[in-house]
Formats: structure tokens, sequence, C-alpha cells
């Protein structure tokens, strides 16, 4: 095992040994001899520079997490030394001194960190547990915790990342709410990779369950990358409709007006039923890669077609891709891209079809776009725009 | 970190009274053996990072209990062993810590093939350098190892920038007729560079 260890540090170990070193790290009865291990690997360890931080500022965050840690014991003493005989008054203490902590954090923060309870108008937001809420900014860094402060993940630009944590018992959700105008990336505890569109928002646990399914809500629009996990089947709950899989590529899209909601499956293979039900073979309606499955909300139907991969997911990519779209479908799609209210006033536009490609263009450069084909009038005043037939 | 044992005594009581400067001074002093000690074993900066901060925090929260007759580093070590055995446990206990690993691994072995690689070609390219006339072996330097214009390198050796791009061009042509013998097994991003 000696050996196999060095081989771990070095990053020259095989798989099978691996394999054979986590089984036998495994074994409770194991701890010495790892131990002794670490020990021995203590001694060798040769100090390098890579790390790649500046000390002062690392220390400053340190010392930060252990005022808070501070802070937060001293309100648990306190609780526990008023709850004998005036638990009532203590309580209302608490929630004072709570929100006064919250608020001195937020302000003293250096950069964005753990900026809590400050909330940007039209941010991306993720609501914790214990509905706290914070704003992620596409920029910077900020760390993720849990209601009693264990961190459970981070966010790095405009990614944010869970953690894979020790086995936990309880089921617990956050939510990320991602507005009009703005894509966001989410990486959950197994190391499932979801990109959200604009207006999307999805609930998941922070910390998925052994033995239970990874089950997960979305309203709007979704690529998935699911690691696979024959034990631990996957489930996107979109609406009535449930979406499993064990491991694969697929968009889901349902914003809240539509009363269709498009899976498009890029590779794998994943299985539609209603909610409520069991995904049993019988019940289930399963789609192959290339295939869109549209659920119907209203006739509890869903219709298999095959499709153009490419155009259901290229948003993921920051690209707009219509292909024979009417334009009232392409309105609602640019809407969301750019945060703007379309107000078309053209009847002649509404039903016209359009196959074009947009990739960094702004919302001025697409409506000129769109005027080549078809002339006509358009205002953008703030965020709305007033689309009208020409003058003659 | 056998150096300072005084000064480390002096710490170490200093910390035992709550001192933030003597806290900030261990930080510093272990800062990167501890970092390397965990990194060699989580293999993410950003796990590593996390435990480290823990490492601290625990010292902190422990500073009172400190022997002031034992060593600083044995403590520190303790501590910082502890962390990595229950990280290791966790991973070895669940799946997707274990392929979060697993990956991370791979991901580190490849780079350090990369830099071994690179390291190669370096060596090999300056030996070829040795024997390019000095003019030559000048432009080069100037132009790949430290990244100048040629206009640049024009005006630093006096010679017009279509001089220093003919220089470039015969310097590449030797480096890559000599080189490839050597650069048989080398990735083609290295072939690339050249």
């Amino acid at each position: 095992m000696n050996e196999l260890f060095e081989k771990l540090i070095n990053n020259t170990i095989s798989k099978t040994e691996y394999e054979q070193l986590m089984a036998y790290i495994n074994k409770p009865d194991t701890a010495v001899a790892v131990k002794e291990m670490l020990a021995k690997h203590w001694k060798n360890v040769k100090q390098y520079d890579e790390k790649n931080t500046d000390s002062e500022r690392s220390f400053q965050l340190l010392f930060k997490e252990i005022e808070q840690r501070d802070a937060i014991s001293k309100i648990k003493h306190l609780k526990s030394f008023h709850s004998r005989r005036r638990f009532q008054i203590a309580a209302v203490i608490l929630v004072i001194i709570g929100t006064f902590l919250l608020n001195r954090f937020s302000n003293s923060e250096i950069d964005e960190i753990d900026k809590k309870g400050t909330i940007i108008p039209n941010g991306i937001t993720l609501t914790y547990e214990d509905g706290r809420v914070d704003t992620l900014l596409e920029e910077g860094s900020q760390k993720i915790k849990s209601a009693n402060g264990r961190i459970v993940g981070a966010k790095k630009g405009n990614r944010l990342e869970y953690i894979g944590q020790p086995a936990q018992k309880e089921l617990v959700y956050n939510e990320l709410k991602v507005p009009f105008g703005k894509r966001f990336n989410l990486v959950l505890s197994d190391g499932s990779k979801v990109t959200l569109n604009a207006g999307s928002s999805i609930k998941f646990p922070v910390q998925f369950i052994p033995h239970k399914s990874r089950v997960i809500s979305l309203s709007g629009e979704a690529f998935f990358e699911v690691v696979k996990d024959t034990k631990h089947p996957f489930v996107v709950k979109v609406g009535e409709l449930n979406v499993q899989v064990l491991g694969t590529q697929f968009n889901v899209s349902h914003y809240p007006e539509d009363t269709i909601a498009n899976t498009v499956l890029v590779e794998g293979a994943v299985g539609l039923y209603k909610a409520g039900t069991d995904l049993s073979v019988t019940a289930s309606t399963k789609i192959q890669p290339g295939q869109k499955a549209a659920w119907n909300a209203n006739e509890h139907n869903i219709e298999i077609s095959e499709v153009d991969v490419h155009q259901y997911i290229a948003w993921k990519d920051g690209v707009l891709l219509f292909k024979g779209m009417p334009f009232h479908s392409i309105q609602k799609k640019l809407e969301r891209h750019f945060n703007v209210v379309i107000d078309n006033q053209y009847q002649l536009m509404e039903n016209q079809i359009y196959t074009v490609t947009f990739r960094n263009e702004n919302i001025t450069e697409i409506m000129e776009a769109f005027k080549l084909d078809i002339p006509f009038e358009y205002t953008i005043d703030d965020n709305k725009i007033i689309i009208t037939e020409p003058k003659k | 970190m056998k150096l300072h044992t005084s000064r480390k005594k002096e710490q170490l009581l200093a910390l035992k009274r709550g001192d933030k400067a003597a806290f900030k001074w261990l930080f510093t002093m272990y800062e990167k053996k501890l970092y390397a000690f965990i990194f060699s074993i989580a293999k993410s900066d950003y796990v590593a990072e996390e435990i480290l901060q823990e490492v601290f925090i625990k010292l902190w929260m422990k500073r009172e209990t400190l022997d002031s007759a034992k060593s600083l580093d044995a403590f520190i070590f303790k501590i910082a062993r502890n962390m990595t055995y229950n990280y290791l446990r966790g991973v070895a206990s669940q799946e997707a810590l274990k392929r979060e690993l697993w990956k991370n691994i791979v991901h580190n072995k490849e780079q350090e093939d990369d830099k071994v690689l690179l390291e190669n070609y370096e060596k090999i390219v300056s030996t070829i350098l040795k024997d390019i006339p000095p003019q030559k072996r000048n432009v080069f330097i100037l132009s790949k190892q430290q990244g100048k214009s040629n206009q640049e390198i024009a005006d630093l050796l006096g010679i017009s920038p279509k001089t220093v791009k003919n220089h470039l061009w015969k310097t590449l042509q030797i480096i890559r007729e000599q080189a490839k013998p050597h650069l048989q097994k080398i990735h083609s991003f290295i072939l690339f560079l050249l």
C-alpha cells in the first residue's frame, strides 16, 4: 500500500491501483496505517512555489472566516444563555443581531465575496435552503455556504460549482434563477453540468443522497451533461413531465408561457413520463439521439420527431439560431436573450418565416437584419422595442 | 523549517495569547508547505485551499491548548494530517468524489507530461542554437523567447526588419531540420510552436 500511496502522490497510479488504494482507505481499521503514510509523506514534501495566491489576501480571507464563525458561535452562546428564562425576548434579540451581522458583513466585504442579502436588480440569484438570497456576479469568485456555515460550493466567473461532500442524510435544495439577458453554468455535486438559458430557474439538491434518484426541477431552458451513474437515475422535472436519464447530453425547454415542453437528445438515452407515475417500460416514452420529444401539457401527449440537434443547443454557446421559425417565436427568444420587450404592431411580420443565425450582433443590428427582408419601422426606447408598419 | 527555532517559540507563546500578528507569521511560514502537502493528495486547487483554511482555523481555535514545550511543527502537522485523512476517507467512501479525484489525477499527470516535454524541447532547441551564428541566434531568442516584434528586434540590433524575418525563417528551418529526429515522440503541439 505504501507503494500505491506514493504512486498516488506522483500521479503515476493506474486506475486499478487507484481503486485498490481507495478500497483500502475505506476500510475502518486502516486509519492508523494511512495516517502513518501521510506522516512519511509530510517529511518528504517539498515546499514549492506554485501556489499562485497572494499570501496577504489569503490571510485576510482566513481571518474573516474566523471572525464570522466566532460571531455565529457567540449568537449560539447567547441563545443558550437566554433560553432558560426569557426565551421569547432572546429570540427577538437574536433576529436583530443576526440581521445586524449580515449587514455588517455585506458592507465590509472586500470584493464581492459573500455578499449576503444584497440583491441587484435583474441579477442572477441563488436562494438557499434557509431562504437567504445571494446575487451571483458574472465576474470574480464567491463561496457558497449551507445554513450551518459549511462550504458546499464556489462560484467562479459565470459558473457555479457544488462539490461532492461526505454522505448526507437529508436533501437540501438551493434554487438558481437566471434573469432575461443572461446565461449561467452550474455544476451539481455529482459533477453533472447544466447550462441555463436566459429567464430560467432550477431547483436542485446541494448534495445528492446515495440510493436515491437525482431529482431536479426546471423552469425555462437548460442543456444537461449528466454524469453516468446507473444506480442513481437523473430526473428533470418540467411541469408535469419527468425526463429521466442515466448519463447523457440533452436539452430541455419549457418556459412558463409554453404549453409544450421540448426535450432534445444529443447523446445517450432518455425516457419521459408523467409526474406522479413511475418510470416503467410501458408508461414511458424513450427517445434516441437526434430526436425531439414534444410534451403537450394540455393534451397530455408526447410527439417525437427527428430534428437538427444543433438548432436546439446553439444557444448554450451564445448563438441565436433560427431555422424556418415564425417571427412570433423568434420574438420570444430575442426578448429573453436581450432582456427586452418587443411590441410588434405590424401584423404581416407575425407569421413571417425566417432562417437566420446571429452570433455577436446586438439587438439593433439584429433589427436591421430583419428589416432587410421585410421593411418595417422600429423604435428602441430603454428596453422596449416597438415594430410598426413602414410609412408609405 | 529548522530555522528560527527560538523565533517559533516566541510566536507560539504570542499565538497562545491570541496575537493576530503571530498567527499571521505562522500562516506565511506554513502556508506553502501545507498547500504542497494537501495538494499532492487532493490534486485540486480548490479542495487544497479549503482544507488549508480549515487547518488554520482549527489552529486558531485550539491556540489556547497549545503546549509550548512541544514543537509547533508537530502540532500543525497533526491537524493537517487528520484533515487530509478525513478528506481521503470521504473520497474513498463516495463514488462521485472518487471519480472527481481520479479525473484530477489524470489531469495533473497530463500537465506534468507536457511540462517534461516542453523542457525537453527547450533543451534540444538550446543545443541547436549553440551552433547557430550569433546574429541569427540573437534574433531567434529575442523573437521566440522574449516575444519581441520584428520591428523591435530590427531597432535593437540595427538591422532591417526584412533581415530579421529572413534570419528567423532560416533559424527555424535549421531547428526543424535538426530537432526532427529528437522530437518524434513529442506532442504535435510542440512542433506547432516551432
